[in-house]
């Protein structure tokens, strides 16, 4: 409603400036610009009609439609909810009087002369439960009873399609409906109220034909609850990846760090197993976002000696006297301690931290729940910074009560609603993030990088991560 | 030159903007798509209302932009066959609108391409995997589409005369071609199995890729290249054929464009466990292409021709001499004209790309009308009835500027009241929103006792076949406004004698063949009991269709043979709506109630007898009033200003009504990015309300013709106002008076 205030207040502004400045302007200018002008209030007198028509036509029925949440549990009031809602099923069927659908048959009894005449839609849904029945006991020699019938409808549409109607019921237990098992049943249930006192130990647990169709709603259901989201598909040339992979002027020359078989680096784990012990996703985001999953033996470590070299590669072991580290050429190198940057602690991450007095800058150690440890960058001297002193700054989108638009204060709590900081005076302070239009933190864990490039997101076509990947995957 | 060179490297950029947006779309891998969806914002907005609004306006500056070559290029032709300048002018006019509206709509691709990729990577890696080659001829395509624009239109005064241009061994080779590739077009288009392509199967059997109205919409365009290549003999000559070229690529853009959002809607090729299991090219011919494109053409041709009645309109309002309101009142004629032809087809495309929803999934069908959107489409129902009550106010206006159409006033007074009541009609919903106070004074129910029956189905194709009948009326009222002293057809020769039988005949198969169809039809094949009762219905369908063959005869007859055309014309245009709104009209209530599949048969019947109608009744039309005395020329100018607000009221209803039905239609997939596959699992997965949508398109209705405005205002700039003479006698075109070798034959 405030977004249709907003837009009317712009519509109604201009309709009245463009009146305005016809009606000062009107001898100053010629005809061409008197028309545009009548022409843009016509237009946008239009368009606020438009809008009311929106407006009035939403109050009369209802706002936006959402997915309605999921009821739990089976029952007969869950499942008119679900034959109302979220079921779709009033968008074919009526239940007698109520709702407008004929194209599929009536669930219920229509009353009085109606324009419906036709006998089998007039009896009550309990009657024609046990008609139906009977006639898939006479046509599959099996015994029917109702409410198996009614597991058919649910299970398998197609199975038995009423005279007169046509076998276009959808599979409501599968995309894009997707009820789960307890809303077939609920639905089931609330059926069968409608000419009846349901069982529910018997909608639950179904014995006759009925159980053929409980168990494939239950297995489907199973199924797509437990499925990945999306499954990759790769139609590469394992052949060809194979070729990339080893070749040394490919894009992708993995060769140099990585092991396939027998042959290839020792920088980077080994990859003959990989397409049988990861899963495809894994493996493209591996490629694609080598930082997001390190493995274990493989951290990554950054080295920068006094001399200001900066040396990259894989944590080989670090002793008292020198740090160990496995560069991407695969060749090893020992740096003695005293020729890096902050002693033994050169082999840490440096940080910045912010506190309410100063910035600290210092190596990382260690990060414990009510304070974060660094060392100096001399490494003579451990630091360490209670959180409650870290300072963190937010930037509101409108002046506060107290007329600021930026509060300082550490994060004590963060949710997906709000901030609460806690001031330099120990005040507390409840921030909503819909009000917040930026957070500078004053300190963030360091991320460990991999050093992997991080660049074949541009190196590779999608051919060849295709290929690389078939390659892999076929081991 | 200087600032034509500007402009024309300014909108190739623009055009590479976009090219190389999808180009970019191709880097991003396609990868993402498998994992969780991933959703992105920027400066906070809402994503989806973003993406809404940018692609509305694309669609909006892309159909006026593919619009507008298709009626030019047909003004053009009249132009060169009549040898009027009148229209050629006329022609580059509407033309030189196009130059800042197709940057504009290239530039819009590009955001909107930027705009999927960086606010739904997951969903657009998916898309540009499923369609990675397609996307490339897409781009490529808009080179196609760039270059020939801007030859066409910078070319016109270089290729306007109709001096000889190539030597007569290439134009052998042209004519070769042309007459291959109209051959070839023409036998693809009505689906000859022979020219269709095709895979074999296992078994031996063929596999034909193209089915339902695929090979039309794909053979079409061949058709139309084939003919172009016959028109190069001389510079006029080539010039259409850049012009039907650049109607060819604008097409195919749309085709393809088209494809990625009926592929949303009706996925084909996905299994159930997410893996891509055809091709790219397969996934473009998927069920809702075809319907998809059908209406878009025809609703593109309708947006163009309104839109360019709008500028005359807005024209004719500041005009300031008499010579200038003939010019620009004639122009809108013209261009509502053209936006008639697209309007008045549209409800059947419209039905059919529903009864194809409905068909695709059940379960999205029922939401049209039936589920979320039912008062949408009551919205829907105020704009179209709007657009034919607007349209026909037009020409009822237009007749105030022709002596003698008093003669027909007495006619107004029924028609509105047709108009009105079947507007009213097409607006009853079936059921309302009622306290329970209201329902009890219903007595219970939800549905008014006498009311609901307007809400139904049967109702609404009814009363939709009389408001396209009463336009129509109006336009044939409006054509022989000035007109007396008829020559008899016994004394025009041979042409009527040729002419209107082939148009009865060609009504008569194409009613007669579905009537046979429908007298013979098995109710198996509905999923319908087999019983006197159905087949009754059957038939009772296929002897309304016979009775109307009846009336083409009796027409023709009257036409031909007592010299009463214009009786013919009345005997088959009421007979035509007697049975398109009665019979059908009652039998879809029957129908309802004991074989609703059966419905859909009915409204192809009415579509049938309507289009029928309309071809035999202007054929006769023509000849009817052939080389006729004028009480007096046609009086261009002396039409009332409040008639051009109609035409601008038509440009604003139709745009708000492509915004409408875009909601719709994008909007039946609820909480699906592809119908079925891919789950939108983001915050904004919910079906806006209808108080949005019209703020939404509102809003890109009123920035896309600000955009068009200002496009106007540079073609001015461009072209400083020329004389325009309120004479309609055409003036020869340069180079007309010399006879050029097989010029018109072509």
């Amino acid at each position: 409603m405030e977004t249709l205030g907003l837009f009317l207040k712009i519509y109604g502004s201009a309709f009245v400036i463009t009146i305005l400045a016809l009606r000062f302007y009107w001898d100053k200018v010629n005809n061409q610009v008197r028309a545009i002008g009548k022409v843009f209030l016509f237009l946008v007198g239009l368009v606020l009609t438009y809008m009311f028509v929106g407006w009035k036509i939403t109050m009369m029925t209802g706002g936006e439609k959402g997915m309605v949440a999921r009821a739990t549990g089976v029952s007969a009031d869950n499942g008119e909810a679900i034959y109302w809602g979220r079921g779709r099923c009033t968008t074919c069927h009526s239940l007698g009087t109520r709702g407008s659908a004929v194209r599929c048959p009536n669930h219920g009894v229509q009353l009085g002369k109606d324009f419906v005449t036709d006998p089998a839609r007039l009896s009550a849904m309990g009657e024609r439960i046990v008609m139906r029945a009977e006639e898939r006991t006479k046509a599959t020699g099996e015994q029917w009873a109702p409410v198996d019938y009614l597991w058919e409808c649910m299970g398998e549409p197609g199975g038995y399609v009423v005279a007169g109607f046509k076998n276009e019921m959808p599979y409501v237990y599968k995309a894009p409906i997707n009820l789960n098992l307890e809303d077939v049943q609920s639905v089931i249930m609330y059926l069968w109220a409608q000419d009846g006192e349901p069982d529910i130990n018997v909608v639950m647990n179904p014995t006759g034909p009925g159980k053929r169709f409980h168990d494939l709603i239950k297995k489907t259901t199973e199924e797509a609850a437990t499925a990945s989201p999306f499954i990759t598909y790769i139609d590469g040339d394992a052949e060809a990846g194979r070729k990339m992979f080893f070749d040394p002027k490919s894009p992708a020359p993995c060769f140099k760090c990585h092991t396939h078989g027998d042959k290839g680096g020792t920088v980077g784990p080994v990859l003959t197993t990989v397409g049988g012990t990861r899963s495809t996703e894994f493996i493209i985001e591996s490629i694609l976002k080598p930082s997001a999953v390190i493995a274990s033996g493989f951290e990554p470590i950054k080295l920068e000696t006094v001399d200001g070299e900066i040396i990259t590669g894989v944590d080989a072991g670090v002793t008292d006297t020198e740090a160990k580290i496995k560069l991407s050429t695969g060749e090893e190198r020992a740096i003695p301690i005293d020729k890096l940057k902050g002693g033994k602690f050169g082999t840490k991450p440096k940080v910045v931290i912010k506190t309410f007095n100063k910035k600290i800058k210092g190596w990382f150690l260690e990060d414990k729940e009510d304070s974060v440890e660094v060392m100096n960058l001399k490494g003579t001297e451990k630091i360490v910074i209670p959180k409650n002193t870290i300072k963190s700054t937010v930037k509101l989108k409108k002046k506060n009560a107290d007329g600021k638009k930026k509060v300082e204060g550490f994060i004590k709590a963060e949710d997906d609603e709000k901030i609460t900081l806690v001031k330099k005076d120990g005040s507390e302070i409840a921030i909503a993030k819909a009000d917040i239009k930026k957070v500078r933190k004053g300190y963030r864990k360091p991320a460990v990088m991999s050093i992997m490039p991080g660049n074949f997101r541009d190196l590779l076509s999608v051919k060849n991560l295709h290929d690389i990947v078939a390659f892999l995957k076929a081991g | 030159m200087v600032s034509q060179g500007r402009s024309l490297i300014r909108t190739c950029t623009l055009a590479g903007m976009a090219v190389i947006a999808f180009i970019l779309a191709l880097v991003e891998p396609a990868f993402a798509a498998k994992f969780e969806s991933t959703y992105n914002q920027i400066l906070g907005l809402p994503s989806r209302k973003v993406i809404w609004f940018i692609a509305q306006m694309h669609l909006y500056m892309g159909s006026f932009v593919l619009a507008i070559p298709m009626f030019v290029v047909v003004i053009e032709y009249v132009g060169f066959k009549s040898k009027s300048k009148k229209f050629d002018d006329l022609a580059y006019e509407f033309c030189s609108l196009l130059s800042v509206a197709y940057a504009v709509t290239a530039a819009l691709g590009g955001t909107l391409a930027f705009a999927l990729m960086t606010l739904y990577p997951t969903f657009w890696g998916f898309m540009s995997s499923m369609f990675k080659d397609v996307m490339w001829i897409y781009a490529l395509l808009f080179f196609g589409e760039t270059f020939t624009l801007y030859i066409y239109y910078y070319g016109w005064h270089a290729f306007t005369d109709y001096t000889q241009m190539i030597a007569k061994k290439w134009r052998m080779v042209f004519q070769t071609v042309g007459w291959v590739g109209t051959v070839f077009g023409f036998l693809f288009t009505i689906d000859v199995k022979a020219v269709m392509p095709y895979a074999t199967l296992e078994d031996g059997s063929k596999h034909y890729w193209l089915t339902g109205d695929q090979p039309s919409l794909i053979g079409c365009t061949i058709l139309l290249a084939g003919i172009s290549f016959l028109l190069i003999n001389h510079k006029k000559g080539f010039h259409i054929f850049l012009g039907v070229w650049l109607n060819i690529f604008g097409t195919w853009i749309m085709y393809l464009a088209n494809s990625w959002a009926s592929f949303m809607m009706s996925p084909v090729g996905v299994d159930e466990a997410g893996q891509i299991t055809i091709s790219a090219f397969e996934a473009v011919i998927n069920p809702l292409w075809g319907p998809v494109a059908i209406h878009r053409l025809l609703g593109n041709l309708a947006f163009g021709g309104f839109v360019g009645g709008a500028y005359a309109a807005v024209k004719f309002i500041g005009s300031s001499s008499a010579e200038e309101k003939a010019h620009y009142d004639w122009m809108g004629y013209v261009s509502n004209f053209v936006g008639l032809c697209g309007l008045i087809p549209l409800p059947f495309a419209g039905y059919y790309l529903g009864r194809q929803v409905y068909s695709n999934s059940a379960v999205m069908g029922n939401n049209m009308m039936g589920g979320d959107f039912s008062w949408t489409f009551i919205i829907q129902a105020m704009l179209v009835g709007g657009l034919f009550l607007v349209s026909t106010y037009y020409l009822w206006s237009g007749m105030c500027r022709i002596p003698g159409s008093e003669r027909y006033h007495k006619w107004f007074k029924f028609l509105l009241g047709a108009l009105v009541i079947s507007f009213m009609t097409w607006l009853t919903p079936h059921n309302m929103p009622l306290s329970g106070e209201e329902s009890a004074q219903m007595g219970g129910g939800q549905f008014h006792p006498v009311l609901k029956f307007a809400g139904l189905m049967p109702a609404k194709n009814a009363v939709v076949n009389m408001i396209i009948l009463s336009t129509f009326f109006s336009f044939v009222l409006y054509r022989r406004g000035n007109k007396k002293d008829l020559v008899p057809i016994s004394k025009q020769g041979r042409a009527p004698y040729i002419a209107i039988p082939i148009a009865g005949a060609i009504c008569i198969a194409l009613v007669g063949q579905y009537g046979y169809y429908l007298y013979t039809l098995d109710p198996a094949t509905l999923d319908l009991p087999d019983d006197e009762m159905r087949r009754g219905f059957f038939q009772m369908a296929g002897m309304a269709l016979f009775t109307n063959n009846a009336l083409v005869v009796i027409a023709c007859i009257l036409a031909l043979v007592f010299n009463k055309p214009v009786a013919g014309q009345y005997v088959y245009l009421f007979g035509t709506g007697a049975i398109v709104t009665g019979w059908f009209g009652y039998e879809g209530f029957l129908v309802m109630e004991k074989a609703s599949p059966f419905l859909r048969n009915v409204a192809v019947s009415q579509f049938l007898e309507l289009i029928s109608c309309i071809i035999l009744v202007v054929t006769i039309d023509i000849f009817a009033f052939k080389d006729s005395k004028e009480i007096a020329p046609i009086q261009w100018g002396k039409i009332p200003e409040r008639s051009q607000y109609a035409l601008i009221a038509l440009t604003i209803l139709i745009a708000f009504n492509m915004g409408l039905m875009g909601f719709i239609r994008s909007g039946l997939r609820v909480n699906w990015h592809i119908f079925g596959i891919m789950e939108d699992t983001s915050q904004w997965s919910f079906t806006l309300d209808n108080m949005w949508l019209t703020m939404i398109v509102s809003t890109a209705v009123f920035c896309t013709l600000s955009i068009i405005a200002f496009g106007f205002w540079l073609s001015n700039l461009a072209h400083p106002a020329e004389e325009h003479g309120a004479d309609e006698s055409p003036e020869a075109l340069p180079g007309a008076a010399v006879e050029a070798p097989g010029s018109a034959a072509s």
